[in-house]
């Protein structure tokens, strides 16, 4: 009978996978957050911006979308092609502020709307290519 | 850095060993330096000059001196030493959605000897311009009474020492910033109901109180009647730990302040210290910190996540709906229950305040039972339905809630949501308890600004 452990720390420089466990060099591992697409996000405040305060209306299945590279009212937000603010991000996704700082766009498509109760528009984002 | 004078920072406290158990996750175990050294990867990361006068058992310094020069400190040395315990942590929950187990491996046999020697030694050596101190493990009197004879800006985050900040006072003139947290065993000690008192104990000792509150955001208090607090919000997202968040937020502030407005320095260390919490990986975790560097600062001090106060979150009960019945196996509850009182939330458990209906209820017991239940529902801001089972009285309340416009969170430990309207019609449906308490952040403040 013998023991498993951690035999080596798990961030040192010097550290190696492999038995033992618990080893990994820092360069090897943690997703990369900003690469990393999100599916199925429900946009905030719709119904206050641009596009519904225009159009009275939701953008359609399928629209174009993307992240907007400055914020707009604070947040971090999603428009039209043409530059049409649609909604808001949720703020758990703030960290892609600094995903497109580091050179990063992000692109998407609507993937549901509607108009009732009240406005809604939920989007799949991603990195653009 | 985009720096107008560049700092250079001396961390002083203790090292530890954390082991973070991988429990029920495919993770392995993590074993990683801790204590100061959460606030060395900060510095690291951020590409500040920083030095390092550590305490720690003797057969960690090898490795440990290593380690930290390795992250690109011009200072590494041992100012001290702890007999009698390993300094190892265990920590059982990585994320702090309520009280954290740690268990310090032999604490009470822990004794630490300073050598003051080596400390003067350290100070000596460069210019610092800063030391961000981190009491618990050593003489933190003797410690002050050193570094009051350099001119330095001294920070000490008191979150687990000194219960008795008289013990400052050695330091023979203000500490700069005051560092307090209400994930700290001793905030409550000095709380007592209103953050004026402890503004106004730290008055006596500082020219400054930066006060972290979690997830709920950080208020900093300059102790000048002239000068306005700051509010500044905090970016609650899924994260992989919690260990060490806090620390890594002192370090990016101590290391900015001089390059950026306090509030900006702040709001980096805000969104900083998130990155830290997103990840365990060094190199992934210094990425992220330098794109943040590269979002003007204009942009990241207006960047709005949540800001709801101690204060402020019992002022909007949270409806629990569950089946709380005294036969049904309520682990699940009992740790929603913990975590919601742990960051000062208002749980309303109907069950338990208007009782429990029997098969021997008479009609009108039953009828009133069921009003009063309604009746508090009404006053609560949000719902939170626990499914332990398909219980028929924890899936009409969801109904309800959800009609007359109530925002519900579903906390599903047993992922047992499959229908429709029950998926798809709350505001979130979660088995993670972390992503549940983020929730409740989340909408109570935006209830609040509405």
């Amino acid at each position: 009978m013998g023991t498993s452990g951690t035999g080596r720390f798990s961030d040192y420089p010097t550290s190696q996978k492999g038995s033992g466990g618990g080893g990994s060099s820092p360069d090897d591992g943690g997703e990369n957050q900003c690469i990393r697409a999100i599916g199925d996000i429900p946009l905030e405040e719709v119904a206050r911006c641009e596009y519904y305060v225009r159009a009275t209306e939701v953008p359609a299945p399928d629209t174009i979308v993307r992240l907007r590279h400055t914020l707009y009212n604070k947040r971090l937000a999603i428009e039209t092609e043409a530059g049409e603010i649609i909604g808001l991000l949720p703020t758990q996704y703030n960290y892609l502020l600094q995903c497109m700082a580091q050179g990063y766009t992000y692109t998407g498509h609507v993937l549901t709307s509607s108009l009732q109760p009240i406005p809604m528009v939920r989007i799949d984002l991603g990195p653009a290519a | 850095m985009n720096s107008q004078s560049t700092p250079s920072i001396l961390l002083i406290g203790q090292v530890l060993v954390d082991v973070t158990l991988s429990g029920e996750t495919t993770e392995p175990n993590k074993l990683r330096f801790g204590g100061v050294v959460h606030a060395a990867r900060a510095l690291w990361a951020l590409g500040c000059q920083y030095g390092v006068a550590y305490v720690a058992p003797t057969y960690l310094e090898a490795q440990l001196t290593n380690f930290i020069i390795a992250h690109n400190a011009i200072e590494a040395k041992r100012i001290g030493t702890i007999d009698g315990s390993p300094s190892v942590v265990v920590i059982r929950k990585p994320k702090e959605y309520g009280p954290q187990q740690y268990e310090y491996l032999l604490r009470d046999e822990s004794i630490s000897v300073l050598d003051l020697h080596q400390l003067e030694e350290v100070l000596k050596s460069r210019a610092w311009t800063h030391v961000l101190l981190f009491p618990g493990g050593f003489d933190l009197e003797e410690t002050l009474t050193i570094l009051r004879h350099y001119d330095v800006q001294v920070d000490i985050d008191v979150n687990f020492q000194p219960t008795d900040w008289s013990s400052l006072s050695c330091l023979g003139r203000s500490v700069d910033t005051l560092i307090l947290s209400t994930s700290s065993s001793t905030f409550l000690q000095h709380f007592h109901g209103n953050i004026t008192h402890v503004i106004a104990e730290a008055a006596l000792y500082a020219n400054a109180l930066l006060f972290k509150e979690n997830r709920g955001g950080s208020r900093y208090y300059p102790l000048s009647p002239e000068s306005r607090e700051l509010h500044i919000p905090a970016h609650p997202r899924p994260i992989s730990h919690s260990i060490g968040v806090g620390d890594c937020y002192d370090a990016i502030f101590a290391a900015l302040r001089s390059s950026y407005t306090t509030h900006e320095a702040l709001c980096y260390a805000s969104c900083i210290a998130t990155e830290y919490a997103a990840t365990t990986y060094p190199e992934r975790f210094r990425q992220n910190v330098m794109g943040w560097m590269r979002v003007p600062p204009d942009q990241v001090s207006i960047l709005q996540g949540v800001s709801l106060s101690w204060e402020e979150r019992p002022e909007q009960c949270i409806y629990i709906a569950a089946p709380d019945f005294d036969y049904v196996d309520r682990t699940p509850l009992e740790e929603l229950k913990e975590a919601l009182l742990y960051h000062n939330f208002f749980p309303r458990f109907p069950v338990r305040e208007h009782g429990q209906a029997r098969h021997e209820s008479t009609a009108t017991e039953r009828s009133q039972l069921c009003k009063a239940d309604l009746a508090l529902l009404e006053e609560c801001a949000i719902l939170i339905a626990v499914l332990l089972y398909d219980d028929p009285g924890t899936l009409i309340e969801i109904g309800v809630a959800i009609g007359k416009g109530i925002p519900v969170i579903v906390y599903d430990p047993y992922r047992r949501a499959e229908n429709l309207m029950l998926t798809e019609s709350p505001k979130l449906v979660s088995s993670d308890l972390d992503t549940i308490i983020s929730a409740v952040f989340e909408i109570i403040y935006r209830r609040s600004t509405e």
